[in-house]
């Protein structure tokens, strides 16, 4: 047996090896580079010995190789440049292809069409997905930070953690997720999804660009487009790499003397007893560093193969295989990735068929988050050291490991979880198996009309296991399930089919082109979930749930283009959603956009500006993202129960325990966007501005409700709100002349977006609050309103004189050392609620990225900066350990007043005292917590190594590339927290670093190979 | 290959024209639960309603928070919890309104408010057995008063919601009168619907008894004596006097395996599943987390003491037998639950000298009523205790019967009421001991009587509002002296707790109470 397996896999290196010597057996090898007019190197061109099957393609650089005798033709093609031929003469050949039809032919995918990049009428982004695949990353959009104007990313280091994007701002309060259509089919920021088959990347960002989806697209469109087989020679495409990953920040906190020292004066500043642990028990052996004990050095390996060719010139295929491993920086964390794909495409006379299918595998070990009070990366500062990780003295029956936590107030007490002793006593895997992919077939009906059918599927299986082994982590909080062993098991299967016939018509007719499309598209969504329980061994009931709903649409375009000069495009799509009740179930959403190439104008004679283009659109997408199925009227909710009788009976309840809204209708989103193009220098210099007002009304969320309702199990969904977003974006290219030895190229992108409140639902409502964060009309979502503190009271004198106008004190409870708040209002007295002022806005002033790449002979370096202006962001984590009032480990440095020992940053303090000025020291409401979010980071920095062909040409290698890689290396910012990249909890506490699983440092190398 | 090819296409044309009958398919069942609109037609379903109102008891709010509000913010509780804003509800200085605790209890009470609404609304309507739909009707608006009952006498200034709620209500404040007007309606009408008693499985159901007992405590409250009496009397000198008694020994009235006995006028209904968490999901709590929080440090997390004044209170006079009152052992777990002192009292199985708690600790006293330490021998307490919580007792009928007619000017008539909850604590009648007494003074006996009998049922706070503790500087000095944290105490504010802040915010219509 084991003696064939051996052979096996010995034939098949023979192949190989044989495969790649035909390639190298000729006359001889002509070598070269393909450049643009612009100079830069020709990437991805395709080198074709005519008459033959051998061709090649270029590389990164813009090299290729191909054997080809003297005398024969070689035909060099690539999108958007005219074909030229060469016939070789020598064993060099270095030409240049000049862009098709004077300009750039890039094509871009819209949505059911695609139309030349110049040509574009709506706000679209063009992301290089080489820039994006420098960062090791989960999602595609956690890849793409920084690299397109208008896109906001904001991550979260998780595992297996997808980021959070937001398409020209917050344009709805509640899921503001893009749409993904990935080769066809409409999908989600999913982690399973191989970032290195990604061929393109485009953002549709006004309503007139997304139009054709409608419904879908209020948030924006993601297109993504994976590689796919082209005609020519088998390629193999090749890349390991591996590295580190780490929080690359800690906060600085007390080691155990300098903790005892602080807590056994806030002890007595209370004339509270000291707790023993600090006093006749102190053990200076426990000096328990959390942080370490909680994170450590993670790690990431990636490998990727793909095989790309052709079988019997008719069959194109793309094949590839991806692993990614994670192990997190946090102990018991980690994902792991295993990705499989096939795309072909196939032509038959008149019908073409193909086809994309992802075969993916995850698991993924997230952080246990569960149990009331626990917040990982809060706990982790706020554990105090002088508790041991693990000891006998914190053994009982609810505590069977002796996990080191607070006990009682003689010895120790703290409310902080041991949340080391979390993770390794709740066990918990979440494996994910999914199929994703859409057949298409084409058929060509005349000369300009194809028909197509595609058809959509995604179906994956989510299977969740986990044991949560007894015990407590946390003073005050019970082992769960009683103390006893507990395992869970949740199922979630996920379906959707798609079905789409569309019939597409592209003609010219001397200056007039046409494009259109009509179609209509079928969406069918299936996802049932349960979970399995058992407790003590004993079976839990189930848990069964089905999700199901549907989504119609009817869509059209017509592009019209006169002379490349006047270009229109007019869309529309009639979207019907089963999330909506009988009469509330259809939206139509129009678009319409206009483009003015200005410099197609006789009277344009500039030779600064070769190309000058104006836009403008308007247009409306609806949004229904947020709703889950059925929410439109009141469930019955099955699972109350009522004890009676001797015999403890059960009887089964029913009732209304969750208020719905009946008259749910779509959001909708209004956008007009003006947007200029422009290119100078030959495009040596390129230039793209847009300015937008995009409106968004009945904005559909779940707006907090008042509590006397009565509702349960979370606020019913509601129209609630109008908001406007303008925003300013900006993308500015430059590359350098093309010279052999040095080369450069740049691109700066810029955003500025403010977004405002301008109507609620019903006339009463001026502002919605969720936690220190308020949300009012006629200001932006979730600006901070705090209370304002004005420095700290240093003497009786200045308790005293802080007075209101009415003359009484203001803080008539206040010492010296308590904080002074300002009577905001101005009404003579101080409350905590009507003395709060806005603090600050969540809202970035502006973003900015910038890529830089420089490339010398066979060297290149890249660099990505991201930079986050203006923005307030709320640490909570600080608050839990500065606040002072609780038992926790404190940060370096941290003190409390004194009379002898003053302080205008430390208030007074004390643990445990019924004081009413120490209460107030510790308001959470207060602009005390809250920091500048600014930051300027270097996302990412690359050093590469591109061998040449010589040197590669004896492994039988056709390109490769060395290089190592530093993401997130430099970050200057003010922020004490772990990361100012700030997903926060929800719209409305947009900037609150909740304790985040902060964005990593991952340094890595590898190499990338193809041949 | 060709073949294949050719099967393909027409797959992808069968499929194409299979989904054309799906287009306008926009209707989509829900296969997982009934809605609103189809559900109140049955008997079953009406049942399923009233079952569903019974159901909010085992929230935190009724079952864990309330005694913080009604026993530990009195003058007989104090909190050392580290936690510092459950401290600071026992403290009377609140800065968070929003505090969890805060909106749980107000929101878990105005959940009930809402599931009986619903019951009210929809079930009379129901074509069925109309003696069980009235009585249905009778159990809702019984269990909408208790929830007003506690509301109104919690928060003071609060709307009052009679309808099923729409997501939007924005619900303004009434004046308190309208809201006791309600309660004494919607009890009223309940005791005419409700019978005396039930049988087998249905044990546990608000009876008429109830009704009248929690209208003549809404009455006594508004200090309405002769509606109190008139109320009460119906348990006292009415019908229900025969169905209704002292049981011999008053520790019963505290343990699991005599629930709904012939004390017991309305009761909590709980019950230990595995599950100690969840709301109104497939696995829920239906036990009571109450425990854990009241108990001893190693049982429990000490978050309440009772102060150790009261425990003097019982050593006032002894039994006729010669004995300490029984009921001190019964209401306070403490060096000296039992007599002897900490060698012989039991704390979980250890005794107290066993715990070895530190100074600070070892001169605390716990609430011990409704304490699972009988059972939870050497372990720690339980977040889903089995132990019904008396809401009303017999003998706080008594007592407030007593109460009503002393206030009424006929004290002598009142002594006999009394002398029954003495007597079967073994003490001396106060006919013989206390003669004579005048309303003041007898007032002033009333008041001892309901420490020793009723500490930590939940009644005390209630019973301080009543006799003018909270409105007059004087008699706020003594509660001064006994509890240190009422020098928070301001007159105009205290009496009522804040409403959570989150609920003003998003409703104009409501507004603080005074002089938070």
């Amino acid at each position: 047996m084991e003696q064939r397996k051996r052979h096996k896999i010995y034939l098949r290196c023979t192949l190989l090896a044989l495969l790649c010597w035909f390639s190298a057996l000729a006359q001889q090898t002509v070598r070269g580079t393909l450049r643009n007019t612009n100079g830069s190197p020709l990437v991805g061109a395709t080198v074709t010995v005519k008459g033959t099957n051998r061709s090649a393609v270029t590389d990164t650089l813009g090299q290729f190789s191909i054997d080809a005798a003297v005398g024969s033709t070689l035909t060099v093609s690539s999108v958007g440049f005219t074909p030229r031929e060469f016939t070789v003469t020598g064993a060099e050949l270095n030409e240049t292809l000049s862009p098709d039809a004077a300009s750039l032919n890039e094509v871009v995918v819209i949505g059911y069409q695609t139309v030349r990049r110049r040509d574009l009428t709506g706000a679209t982004a063009v992301i290089n997905p080489a820039a994006a695949n420098r960062n090791v990353s989960n999602t595609v959009a956690e890849a793409i930070q920084g690299l397109a104007p208008g896109v906001t990313v904001r991550n979260t280091g998780a595992p297996g953690g997808g980021a959070k994007i937001d398409i020209r701002g917050a344009g709805t309060f509640a899921g503001n997720n893009p749409l993904y259509i990935i080769d066809g089919m409409y999908s989600d920021a999913t982690p399973d999804f191989n970032p290195q088959d990604v061929e393109s990347i485009q953002v549709l960002k006004d309503a007139s660009a997304a139009a054709i989806y409608g419904s879908r697209a209020a948030n924006g469109v993601i297109i993504i487009t994976t590689k796919r087989g082209r005609t020519g020679p088998l390629q193999v495409n090749g890349s390991i790499k591996a590295g580190v990953q780490s929080v690359h920040n800690r906060y600085d906190m007390m080691d155990v003397n300098e903790y005892r020292d602080l807590a056994t004066r806030l002890y007595q500043a209370a004339g509270q007893a000291i707790p023993t642990s600090l006093s006749s028990e102190f053990d200076p052996s426990i000096n328990t560093d959390w942080q370490d004990e909680f994170l450590r050095t993670g790690a990431i390996g990636e490998y990727n193969l793909g095989i790309s060719g052709s079988i019997a010139k008719r069959v194109n295929f793309y094949v590839s295989g991806n692993h990614f491993n994670n192990k997190g920086p946090v102990i018991d964390n980690s994902f792991r990735r295993n990705a499989f794909r096939i795309n072909t495409d196939t032509k038959i006379g008149r019908f073409t068929i193909g086809q994309n299918l992802l075969l993916s595998w995850t698991k993924e070990d997230p952080i246990a988050a569960g149990g009331v009070g626990v917040n990982p990366f809060v706990d982790m500062i706020a554990m105090p050291p002088v508790v041991a990780l693990q000891g006998s003295r914190y053994q009982s029956a609810e505590n069977p490991g002796g996990w080191g936590l607070g006990l009682n107030n003689a010895y120790l007490s703290t409310l902080t979880a041991n949340v080391p002793a979390l993770q390794r006593l709740d066990q918990y895997e979440q494996k994910n198996f999914k199929i994703r992919g859409n057949a298409y077939l084409d058929f060509r009906i005349i000369e300009g009309l194809t028909y197509r059918f595609n058809f959509g599927l995604e179906k994956s299986r989510d299977r969740g296991t986990g044991t949560r082994f007894p015990g407590t982590v946390r003073q005050g909080t019970p082992s769960p399930n009683n103390n006893q062993l507990a395992t869970f098991r949740n199922t979630g299967d996920f379906q959707s089919t798609l079905f789409e016939n569309t019939v597409n018509y592209e003609r010219s007719f001397g200056d007039h082109r046409v494009s259109a499309v009509v179609g209509i598209s079928n969406q069918y969504f299936d996802q049932p979930t349960n979970s399995f329980s058992t407790i003590g061994g004993q079976v839990q009931p189930e848990n069964p749930y089905t999700n199901l709903w549907n989504i119609i649409g009817l869509l059209g375009r017509v592009n019209y283009n006169y002379k490349d000069k006047y270009l229109t495009s007019l869309t529309f799509r009639r979207d019907g959603s089963s999330l909506f009740s009988e009469g509330n179930r259809w939206g139509n959403f129009p678009s319409a956009s206009v483009a003015w190439r200005v410099s197609k104008e006789d009277f344009w004679n500039s030779n600064t500006v070769s190309d000058l283009k104006l836009r403008v659109s308007y247009g409306s997408l609806g949004n229904s993202e947020f709703l889950r199925p059925w929410r439109y009227y009141a469930q019955i909710n099955p699972f109350p129960r009522a004890v009676f009788g001797p015999g403890e009976v059960e009887q089964v309840g029913g009732i209304v325990t969750q208020l719905a809204n009946n008259n749910l209708r779509w959001e909708r989103k209004n956008t007009t966007n003006f947007g200029a193009d422009a290119a100078f220098l030959n495009n040596r210099i390129t230039l793209s501005a847009d300015y937008f007002i995009a409106e968004t009304k009945d904005v559909l969320v779940d707006l907090p409700i008042n509590l006397t309702t009565g509702n349960a199990g979370g606020n019913p969904a509601v129209n609630a709100a109008s908001i406007r977003n303008n925003g300013f974006e900006l993308a500015l290219g430059y590359r350098s002349p093309a010279s052999q030895n040095f080369r450069w190229d740049a691109t700066l992108n810029f955003t500025s977006i403010r977004n405002k409140v301008i109507a609620f639902g019903d006339a009463t409502t001026r502002y919605t609050q969720l936690g220190d964060a308020r949300t009012e009309l006629g200001r932006s979502i979730g600006e901070w309103y705090v209370l304002k503190t004005n420095g700290i009271f240093q003497s009786e004198a200045e308790v005293d004189a802080h007075r209101g106008k009415t003359g009484d004190l203001l803080q008539p409870f206040a010492k010296p050392g308590d904080i002074r708040y300002v009577d905001v209002n101005d009404d003579g007295k101080l409350d905590i609620d009507s003395d709060r002022y806005y603090a600050g806005s969540p809202w970035a002033d502006f973003e900015t990225g910038l890529q830089l790449n420089f490339g010398i002979k066979q060297f290149s370096i890249g660099m990505q900066w991201y930079a986050v202006v203006g923005n307030k962001l709320y640490n909570r984590p600080r608050f839990s350990v500065d606040r002072m009032d609780q038992n926790t480990n404190f940060r370096k440095g941290a003190t409390f007043w004194t009379a002898s020992n003053p302080s205008n940053e430390w208030p007074r303090a004390a643990i445990g005292a019924p004081d009413q000025g120490l209460q107030f020291n510790g308001l959470p409401q207060s602009d005390r917590w809250l920091e500048s979010g600014s930051y300027l980071r270097l996302r990412n920095l690359e050093f590469a190594y591109t061998f040449t062909r010589d040197a590669l040409k004896r492994i039988g290698f056709n390109n490769s590339r060395v290089f190592i890689n530093g993401q997130n290396l430099l970050t200057f910012t003010k922020y004490s927290g772990l990361d100012p990249d700030i997903v926060g909890v929800n719209i409305f506490e947009r900037g609150l670093d909740n304790g985040q699983y902060p964005a990593l440092r991952i340094i890595s190398a590898g190499v990338s190979f193809g041949f | 290959m060709r073949t294949v090819y050719k099967f393909c296409i027409a797959a992808v044309l069968a499929m194409s024209a299979s989904s054309c009958k799906k287009y306008l398919d926009l209707d989509v069942e829900n296969p997982n639960r009934e809605d609103e609109s189809n559900f109140w037609n049955t008997g079953e379903n009406a049942l399923e309603g009233v079952n569903a109102i019974y159901g909010n008891f085992y929230r935190n709010g009724p079952s864990r928070w309330l005694p913080y509000y009604m026993d530990v913010r009195s003058d007989d509780g104090y909190s050392t919890s580290p936690w510092n804003e459950l401290r600071s509800i026992s403290g009377l200085n609140i800065t968070n309104y929003n505090f969890e605790v805060q909106s749980d209890t107000w929101g878990h009470h105005w959940r009930g408010v809402y599931r009986a609404n619903q019951v009210i609304a929809n079930v009379p309507n129901i074509e069925m057995d109309a003696a069980l739909r009235d009585r249905y009707v009778g159990e809702a608006k019984f269990l909408r008063a208790w929830y007003y009952y506690n509301l109104v006498t919690i928060w003071g200034n609060i709307p009052l919601i009679l309808e099923p709620s729409q997501p939007n209500d924005k619900p303004s404040q009434v004046p308190q009168e309208q809201v006791w007007a309600q309660i004494e309606k919607d009890l009223t009408e309940a005791a005419a619907a409700l019978p005396p008693s039930y049988t087998g499985e249905e044990i546990g159901r608000a009876t008429r008894g109830a009704a009248y007992g929690l209208l003549g405590r809404a009455h006594l409250q508004q200090r309405e004596w002769q509606a109190a009496a008139d109320a009460l009397a119906w348990l006292v000198t009415g019908p229900g006097a025969t169905q209704y008694s002292l049981l011999p020994n008053y520790y019963d009235n505290f343990r699991h395996t005599t629930e709904n006995n012939a004390e017991s006028v309305f009761e909590i209904q709980f019950k230990q599943r595995p599950e100690n968490s969840g709301e109104d999901a497939p696995t829920s709590n239906v036990g009571t987390s109450r425990a854990p929080f009241f108990a001893p440090p190693g049982h429990g997390f000490n978050d309440a003491n009772m102060h150790r004044w009261v425990t003097r209170e019982f050593l006032q006079e002894r039994t006729v037998a010669g004995q300490r009152d029984p009921r001190l052992a019964v209401t306070a777990l403490y060096d000296s639950t039992d007599e002897r002192g900490p060698n012989f009292t039991s704390v979980y199985g250890f005794t107290f000298a066993e715990k070895n708690y530190d100074a600070n600790t070892s001169n605390r006293v716990w609430y011990r009523k409704y304490l699972n330490d009988e059972l939870r021998i050497r372990e720690f307490e339980v977040f889903n205790g089995p132990k019904n919580f008396r809401s009303i007792r017999y003998a706080d009928v008594l007592l407030m019967y007593a109460e009503a007619l002393n206030n009424l000017g006929q004290t002598a008539n009142a002594y006999p009421f009394v002398d029954r909850v003495r007597q079967r604590a073994g003490l001396a009648p106060l006919s013989a001991v206390r003669p004579g007494m005048n309303q003041a003074q007898f007032q002033q006996q009333l008041e001892h009587e309901r420490i020793t009998e009723l500490t930590g049922e939940s009644t005390r706070w209630n019973d301080l509002a009543r006799w003018g503790y909270f409105d007059d500087p004087a008699k706020l000095a003594i509660l001064q002296a006994r509890d240190p944290e009422f020098a928070n105490f301001q007159i105009g504010r205290n009496k009522y707790m804040p409403i959570p802040q989150s609920e003003i915010d998003i409703n104009v219509n409501l507004t603080q109470n005074p002089n938070w």
